[in-house]
């Protein structure tokens, strides 16, 4: 079993997606029942479990209010509803971005913006209308599915002008972060959406499932009743050591979404070309930005360069065949060793020690060390 | 150990540079057999030219989604023999396209058939073989003697197919000569083993290519009787020195050691399979009638072609991401197979990355035995040499 560290409560069927995946109308509305949210708040407690919290248009009645602040908890919900004193995200769908002035006075810093493939080329427009109500914003592209090369195109082209803008307010000191454009330069490893790893998410229906998007599929996806142990069959797959491509990819920031896996390969380990792709052109206009931002960033020194890379797919590079196996190794090693390329060897091999002190053994016994006892000329 | 004295099995033609494209042309057949893979036998799904022509054109029109140097155009059924006439004109027209195309194939193309042999020296095959006969293989399956041969290959009448099957041996050795069989082993047969690749051997078929299944069929205490025929087989091999100009894939110098590398064991993904339908699989054992407990894994179809997502998971899988720890820490994993259908179909979940290992002590058994195969061989050939 995973270590699960928060869990994702959908207050109503219709709670807004913050995600990949689309809401489906429902039959029957309403709120979570109370006395479901009540065990569920408390399991969280006992478990030392924090709970984000997603909503919908409806106003919360005050027991449940009373509920939700009692846990620590983050709050995701439409522009409109009472923020939370625990910490509010705001999700907002390109197609209401309208309700954005009304954000003036937003105190939430954090803010995701879902964006779909007719309004692609309107991306940098929106940023540039929500810049100064947010100190965080996460972008998804929510049809990413359907992505093409015109699409892509657009992106790149939308990141581009956004990158402007973001390096216009570093250099005046405001580090503003744009998921898809920053994230990656301050990340050393993976950061995934760790969905069914670190995070579970507990329905209207009272089941368990690997995250709301899996809910709106249906309940054949669902992972058992909540209060009994989620069935979490073949869990080891959604941990990264077992994602043959992932595994080989430094795009840190990437979501890595298991459902979009699962929905367009058929596992949920492996990903579709088109997140790779989308994460590769981030983490590219990621490495063009730093790049244009040599000393701008306190502590840049830390800061590792992101090396430019001549595919846009790890699964490219995984699958070429004019490249031999020992130089794919190289190549993936030396990616992802940085930044521990910087770290001396004898305190790498003391963290190897104190991590599995039979690992420092077999890693003796592969690595050929001959002595040389010639005398030195 | 490289010793002139010691035969080898036939290399596989263009090995790891040819795609392998399967049409399953027929899902009938002649017979019953008890392990077939295809259930539901009829006489009725049997492929459109239409069909295999679009799959043709897909292939040979998109070089650069298929750039492999080399193919092998395959056929398989239910019994493929059963339409060879479709066969023939689906030939024609793969190298009518190969050469339109000025493809790369037109110079580097083989077809293969998998056939029960019943058929084999029916005039409109022995035509099919005499136009093809420079790039074509045809592989009959024969399981061994008589006994184990009917034990599982019989018609629906529930009689043994040996004699009909046997009878077309010498013709097609003659047509020929280096050809290899296959043979699966499950546990009924177990007793059967050492006989029956003494009789392909003595049938004039010298290379044998047998393995046990990996599916859920193995008792307690097979793994017993499977040592001891592998033991009495290496016997008499090596007193008959049979080694000399014949090999049996049980025993290989290469099984039994920890394995280093990550890679896959079998080739699915880099293989396709058309069915009678157009619909294209990643090997035939993910087509619905393969499959007893899992939905079929469809990867595109002639008319759309291929689903690149869909192909991805095969082509990343390594031997890692599949293993369990045990497996990925034993002392005797190499030539440990696996069939990627076999895990799927038995996964807790679906998923091609769970390995099904119920062969477990089969593959120990083989180990321990092929040990010593391989210590009395060196032994003998190194006393051969003092002499
Ligand atoms: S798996 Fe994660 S990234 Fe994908 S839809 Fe669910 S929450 Fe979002
Ligand atoms: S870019 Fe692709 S390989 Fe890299 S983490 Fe994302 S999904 Fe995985
Ligand atoms: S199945 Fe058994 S013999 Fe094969 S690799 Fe795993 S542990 Fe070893």
């Amino acid at each position: 079993m995973p270590m699960i560290k928060y869990l994702v409560v959908i207050l109503e069927p219709a709670a807004a997606s913050f995600c990949y995946y689309d809401v489906k109308p429902v039959p029957s509305s309403g709120l979570m029942p109370l006395e479901l949210l009540r065990r569920v708040v408390d399991h969280a407690i006992r478990n030392g479990l924090h709970i984000n919290f997603v909503h919908g248009d409806s106003p919360l009645p005050e027991e449940y209010v009373r509920l939700v602040e009692s846990a620590d908890h983050i709050s995701i919900m439409p522009p409109g509803q009472n923020p939370c004193a625990g910490g509010t995200v705001l999700v907002i769908d390109d197609h209401r971005l309208e309700d954005a002035p009304a954000l003036a006075e937003n105190p939430c810093a954090n803010i995701i913006l879902r964006v779909g493939r007719d309004r692609l080329r309107q991306l940098s427009g929106m940023v540039r209308q929500l810049m100064g109500k947010f100190g965080r914003l996460n972008i998804i592209l929510k049809d990413l599915a359907q992505f093409e090369e015109p699409e892509l195109q657009i992106c790149r082209e939308q990141m581009v002008v956004i990158g402007k803008r973001v390096a216009a307010e570093y250099r005046k000191g405001n580090f503003i972060e744009i998921s898809t454009l920053t994230d990656r330069i301050f990340l050393t490893n993976m950061n995934n959406c760790g969905a069914g790893v670190e995070h579970l998410t507990v329905a209207p229906d009272g089941r368990y499932y690997l995250c709301p998007a899996f809910y709106h599929e249906g309940p054949e996806h669902s992972l058992g009743a909540f209060g009994e142990t989620p069935r979490l069959e073949n869990s080891r797959l959604l941990e990264l050591d077992y994602a043959p491509i992932c595994r080989n990819c430094d795009a840190y920031h990437c979501k890595r979404c298991i459902y979009l896996n699962r929905k367009l390969t058929g596992e949920v380990n492996t990903p579709s070309r088109q997140q790779c792709r989308i994460a590769h052109l981030e983490r590219d206009q990621s490495r063009q930005l730093l790049a244009a931002l040599p000393s701008a960033i306190d502590g840049s020194e830390k800061i590792v360069p992101i090396p430019e890379l001549d595919y846009s797919d790890p699964f490219e590079m995984l699958t070429r065949r004019d490249i031999d196996g020992g130089a794919k190794d190289r190549h993936f090693a030396s990616l992802l060793s940085r930044p521990l390329e910087a770290v001396p060897a004898s305190q790498l091999l003391l963290q190897i020690y104190q991590l599995d002190p039979g690992l420092l053994a077999k890693l003796k016994q592969m690595t050929p060390f001959a002595l040389d006892l010639k005398p030195k000329k | 150990m490289v010793n002139q004295n010691i035969a080898k099995a036939p290399s596989v033609w263009m090995k790891s540079a040819a795609k392998t494209v399967t049409f399953m042309v027929t899902e009938d057949c002649q017979l019953r057999c008890h392990y077939c893979y295809l259930v539901g036998k009829n006489a009725h799904t049997r492929m459109d030219f239409e069909v295999a022509r679009q799959a043709i054109d897909y292939l040979v029109e998109n070089r650069d989604l298929f750039p492999e140097q080399a193919i092998v155009w395959d056929f398989i059924g239910g019994e493929p023999l059963l339409e060879i006439g479709l066969i023939d004109r689906i030939c024609a027209y793969i190298e009518y396209k190969q050469r339109q195309q000025e493809h790369p194939w037109a110079e580097s193309y083989r077809f293969s058939l998998t056939s029960n042999g019943i058929l084999y020296d029916k005039p409109a095959v022995q035509q099919f073989v005499a136009k093809n006969r420079d790039h074509l293989s045809i592989g009959i399956t024969i399981d061994g003697t008589p006994e184990k041969h009917d034990l599982h290959r019989v018609y629906p009448s529930g009689k043994g197919s040996y004699a009909d099957t046997a009878r077309n041996i010498p013709l097609w050795l003659a047509q020929f000569p280096g050809a290899s069989t296959k043979v699966t082993v499950a546990s009924d047969d177990l007793p059967h083993v050492a006989d029956s690749v003494l009789h392909l051997f003595a049938l004039g078929i010298r290379h044998v290519s047998i393995n046990v299944v990996f599916e859920d069929v193995w008792r307690e205490g097979d793994e017993r009787i499977f040592e001891k025929q592998l033991l009495e087989l290496a016997d008499r091999i090596i007193d008959g020195t049979l080694y000399a100009e014949h090999t049996c894939s049980f025993f290989s110098e290469h099984i039994g050691q920890p394995v280093q590398d990550n890679h896959n064991w079998c080739g699915t993904g880099r293989m396709l399979t058309v069915d009678c339908q157009g619909h294209f699989y990643p090997c035939h054992r993910f087509t619905p009638f393969s499959l007893a407990r899992k939905e079929a894994i469809t990867i595109g179809n002639c008319r759309d072609g291929i689903d690149f997502n869909k192909l991805r998971p095969f082509l990343s899988l390594d031997r890692f991401s599949q293993s369990s720890e045990a497996c990925r820490t034993c002392e005797v994993a190499s030539g440990c197979a696996w069939c990627q259908g076999a895990n799927y179909d038995y996964a807790d979940t679906d998923t091609i990355f769970q390995r099904a290992t119920y062969l477990c002590n089969m593959h120990k058994a083989r180990v321990r035995a092929n040990n010593y195969y391989w210590y009395k061989l060196k032994r003998k050939l190194a006393s051969e040499r003092c002499q």
